[in-house]
């Protein structure tokens, strides 16, 4: 299986938080907010998806997490916002 | 043949009577350790020094035997992908810098917060392309390196490949029942450990 790396950035440390339990079985690494993503929590979180409705999924039903997250897909260094959660 | 009795004398003590005779120009020692650790950090200041080094066990321990004048057989290394040393930049106060970690957290261990920017800390430390010289976990910060511990396993495993050396505390590990589960690292002592803060120009505390 095919999959991409993707970064998810929160507008608070409280939502990086919840979605790293929420997305636990996806393993991800808790990461600096990279330079690129303007966010609100210096706290972000990669992991691996096969594609952007796999990766939003994750998030999918955490209340902590709307309208706090952004999922970007990270192309080695560089990222493009995929989707606002 | 000089034979040091070093039963019963806790981790650093055997290491520093050992090379205290080594210094002086000892060229047969032996030294009577009761414990693992003593045995581990004993071999490996033989391993450092080029002397050859064997272990028999004897009654009550182990007897470690340094014969200056013998080269060390190419020992085989236990870190993965091991790397050439960092060279760091020398100045007058010493080579490179040390990164130093006495607790789980960065901050308090309680609640979620100072685990998590360790894990940052650790993370960050190992894609910055500028590596330490040498990484120390005592206390509490052994903790960061047993089975489990992916994403700080993994970012260590990283400084490794680029030629970060990673002690960690053998008494500590021993106070905490975590021997068996070290998951990377070399097990070092009081010795070694203060003896890489010494040496680096700089050493950063988390």
């Amino acid at each position: 299986m095919i999959e991409s790396m993707y970064v998810m950035a929160f507008e608070s440390t409280h939502a990086a938080m919840a979605a790293y339990h929420a997305l636990a079985q996806a393993k991800p690494a808790m990461i600096p907010t990279p330079k690129a993503i303007s966010a609100g929590c210096g706290m972000s979180l990669r992991f691996a998806a096969q594609d952007t409705a796999a990766a939003c999924a994750l998030a999918e039903g955490v209340e902590q997490i709307k309208g706090l997250a952004s999922l970007y897909a990270d192309k080695d260094g560089s990222f493009d916002l995929v989707e606002k959660l | 043949m000089k034979i040091i009795d070093a039963f019963g004398k806790q981790c650093p003590l055997p290491l520093v009577m050992a090379k205290k005779e080594l210094d002086a120009g000892c060229t047969e020692l032996a030294v009577q350790v009761d414990n693992e650790t003593a045995v581990k950090n004993l071999s490996r200041l033989g391993e450092k020094q080029g002397i050859g080094v064997s272990v028999d066990a004897i009654e009550g321990g182990w007897l470690v035997s340094f014969a200056v004048g013998e080269r060390a057989e190419a020992v085989e290394l236990t870190t993965p992908d091991a790397a050439a040393p960092v060279q760091g930049a020398c100045g007058p106060m010493g080579c490179g810098y040390a990164v130093f970690i006495k607790s789980d957290a960065i901050g308090t261990s309680e609640g979620e917060l100072g685990g998590n920017l360790m894990k940052m800390a650790l993370y960050t430390l190992s894609e910055a392309g500028d590596p330490p010289a040498s990484l120390l976990f005592m206390n509490e910060g052994v903790k960061l390196l047993v089975e489990g511990q992916d994403q700080n396993i993994e970012s260590v495993r990283k400084l490794m490949e680029q030629g970060t050396e990673v002690l960690v505390c053998g008494t500590c590990l021993d106070f905490y029942g975590l021997k068996e589960k070290l998951a990377v690292g070399e097990v070092s002592n009081m010795y070694d450990i203060l003896g890489r803060m010494r040496e680096a120009a700089k050493v950063i505390e988390l």
